[in-house]
């Protein structure tokens, strides 16, 4: 009995801290990716509306998406870039100059931002020779307030 | 991937990695299915350009302008269907039955300065399910022909 028990400690076995390590590492990159992929605004941080069917936006996730972010407090920023009112046209109007460029501004706006300052951007997005634009907003779980 | 043989002499006590490879393969799983599932959502409007060359603006009949008209702060705000009230939880249905019969759902969405922006983007998803292909965003202070 003793000797069998010997015996099978001779089977091979996998080493697989190899492969946990190779684990980690990926477990870490999508990590990593997955955290630059949700905030594309750069530390720009918007309460975006809450609407009941929004639609998907698959281009707001492209790379050279023109992204617009409007604060609650008022402030704007072209991509990562804080602007002002007179700036955003030509902002919008240097990256027109890429023909690859979507002709189309996704407007971030905070839900408490006032109608004014969308008024402003919408009116810059405008001048910049743009008609198309998309609000981004979350699918809402409960029930409006105006419901 | 190593292999280690049982027998090659005396090993001190080892981890046992299986477990950790375990949650590390959920892990990576769970992010892949998160980033896959991420996509942006919101809603689409355009921005009627003014008329060029100073031309009047063709007469279109039976033009809808939905406004959002501030209260006082911290109220809802009103709505209204050209000129005449609305109660929110009747808006949707209203559009309903005015595009019912109509071959273009076009409508205007036109809002006070100081209206937070969450209430014109409820406008504009109501509008939206209401059957309204496309909204036109007032930003000047102007009538629309046929208003």
């Amino acid at each position: 009995m003793q000797r069998s028990r010997r015996a099978m400690k001779l089977f091979s076995s996998v080493d697989s801290t190899a492969f946990a390590s190779i684990l980690v590492v990926l477990v870490f990159t999508v990590w990593v990716f997955q955290g630059m992929s949700y905030n594309p605004h750069q530390s720009v941080s918007v309460d975006v509306p809450k609407v009941s069917h929004p639609v998907a936006m698959r281009g707001a996730l492209r790379e050279d998406a023109m992204k617009v972010s409007i604060l609650r407090d008022g402030q704007v920023y072209f991509g990562g870039d804080r602007v002002w009112s007179g700036d955003l046209v030509q902002k919008i109007q240097d990256r027109l100059k890429d023909r690859d460029v979507e002709r189309k501004v996704y407007i971030m706006a905070d839900m408490r931002a006032r109608w004014s300052t969308v008024k402003m951007v919408l009116e810059g997005v405008r001048s910049a020779g743009i008609i198309r634009v998309a609000f981004l907003a979350d699918q809402r779980r409960v029930p409006s307030l105006t419901r | 991937m190593a292999f280690a043989m049982g027998g090659g002499g005396a090993r001190g006590p080892q981890i046992n990695v299986t477990p950790l490879i375990d949650v590390l393969l959920t892990l990576i799983i769970m992010f892949m299915l998160v980033v896959s599932m991420d996509k942006e959502h919101g809603e689409v409007a355009q921005i009627p350009q003014p008329p060029k060359d100073g031309k009047s603006e063709p007469i279109i009949e039976r033009t809808v302008v939905i406004e959002v008209v501030w209260t006082a702060k911290g109220q809802v705000p009103t709505v209204k269907i050209n000129r005449g009230d609305v109660r929110w939880e009747d808006l949707q249905d209203q559009l309903t039955k005015i595009y019912l019969t109509r071959a273009e759902k076009v409508a205007f969405v036109r809002g006070d300065a100081d209206v937070d922006f969450q209430y014109v983007a409820d406008v504009i998803d109501r509008a939206h399910s209401a059957g309204v292909t496309r909204i036109g965003l007032l930003t000047q202070d102007r009538m629309v022909a046929g208003e």
